[in-house]
């Protein structure tokens, strides 16, 4: 049996943790499994949370060369390369890179880039801003619907004295 | 009442461990008019690409030859001839490797759709997190051909006064046209893209 939290088990806790006895091991065990789950999930979450971090490597090579012959007709060698990142609708690299080397010869391209940007925590102002500025022609709409409503009850308030 | 502290803290850490995965969006209209969103989107791309396109490593090679002559006896001629054969030609097409990778994470369109006469505030509020590696290998490769002619190997031999002759003639290599090599490495990310649109 488990007895109730005392505040005096904190202080047991923490001297199990730097020193565990063999009288406090049982119960310090779960404790410490508790907590090293707690960190090994919690970190990850964190870690990724409010991060937007890319991570590109990119090798690009073409080889039309390593010819054992004496008489050889070599074909050219292009390597083209394409990286383009966006976050959050903000181009953050955009790489367009050609070479092009003579016969023979070894064309590569190599890039390695990382990218690390805090998350976008935001609140879209500008839709919202739009909608105010159209709010007042919708108010207009809602006068004239609601005049029009108006006259349409009055009329079937009419008819209706008739259908009677 | 360890046992229920252990089993709820369990279930909190798998609901912890899953939420990265997963979007949530939280709408709510209160009665004061206002209408909150709440989009939370994490996300984890990994993408090992590797492309290779090889039309060359053709090798050709010309037969050895091996020749051997002997005479024996007074006034006796030994001639021997070899002659390695030539190397083939070799001719490549072309090598065209190309590789494509598009990310698109965590796309938020939101469109709220208020009603008219609506005064309240419209709060969306957006956490997106995302991690994209992007691991990729191209190669085109038309080279590394061999053609080269064969060996040869002659012997001659006389004796008792006689001749020997012997001619060894390795081959010639042979001719390597190799196509072209294009290689292409296109990788393209979009990552939180977020679109509010809020009509009547």
């Amino acid at each position: 049996m488990y007895k109730k939290w005392r505040p005096s088990d904190a202080v047991l806790f923490v001297t199990a943790l730097m020193a565990p006895s063999s009288r406090v091991m049982k119960k310090t065990v779960k404790a410490k499994c508790i907590l090293i789950t707690a960190v090994l999930v919690v970190l990850p979450s964190s870690v990724w949370a409010d991060t937007a971090v890319i991570k590109n490597t990119v090798k690009t090579s073409a080889n039309t060369g390593g010819q054992d012959s004496l008489y050889s007709d070599l074909g050219q060698a292009t390597s083209h390369v394409q990286i383009k990142t966006v976050v959050n609708g903000e181009v953050m690299e955009d790489i367009d890179e050609t070479v092009v080397m003579p016969s023979g010869e070894n064309a590569v391209i190599e890039k390695k880039i990382e990218i690390t940007m805090p998350s976008n925590k935001a609140e879209d102002m500008v839709e919202i801003q739009e909608w105010v500025e159209d709010e007042d022609s919708i108010q207009i709409e809602e006068k004239e619907i609601s005049v029009v409503t108006f006259l349409s009850k009055i009329f079937k308030y009419v008819f209706s004295i008739f259908k009677v | 009442m360890m046992k229920k502290f252990s089993a709820i803290f369990v279930i909190a850490a798998l609901l912890a461990v899953a939420s990265p995965a997963s979007a949530f969006v939280f709408p709510s209209n209160n009665n004061g008019g206002d209408i909150n969103i709440t989009v939370d989107n994490h996300a984890y791309v990994d993408n090992d690409v590797s492309t290779k396109a090889d039309t060359g490593d053709n090798s050709s090679r010309g037969g050895s030859a091996k020749s051997r002559a002997s005479a024996s006896g007074w006034f006796s001629d030994a001639t021997s001839s070899a002659r390695g054969g030539n190397g083939g030609r070799i001719e490549t097409g072309n090598a065209d490797s190309s590789s494509t990778v598009l990310n698109d994470v965590n796309v938020n369109d939101i469109s709220v759709e208020a009603d008219c006469g609506c005064k309240g505030d419209i709060n969306v509020d957006l956490d997106n997190g995302a991690v994209v590696k992007n691991d990729v290998s191209t190669k085109a490769d038309s080279g590394d051909n061999s053609s080269t002619g064969g060996r040869s190997r002659s012997k001659a031999r006389a004796s008792h006064g006689g001749d020997a002759t012997s001619t060894s003639t390795g081959g010639n290599g042979g001719e390597v046209e190799t196509g072209n090599a294009d290689s292409v490495s296109d990788v393209r990310t979009y990552v939180n893209t977020n679109i509010v649109r809020v009509v009547r």
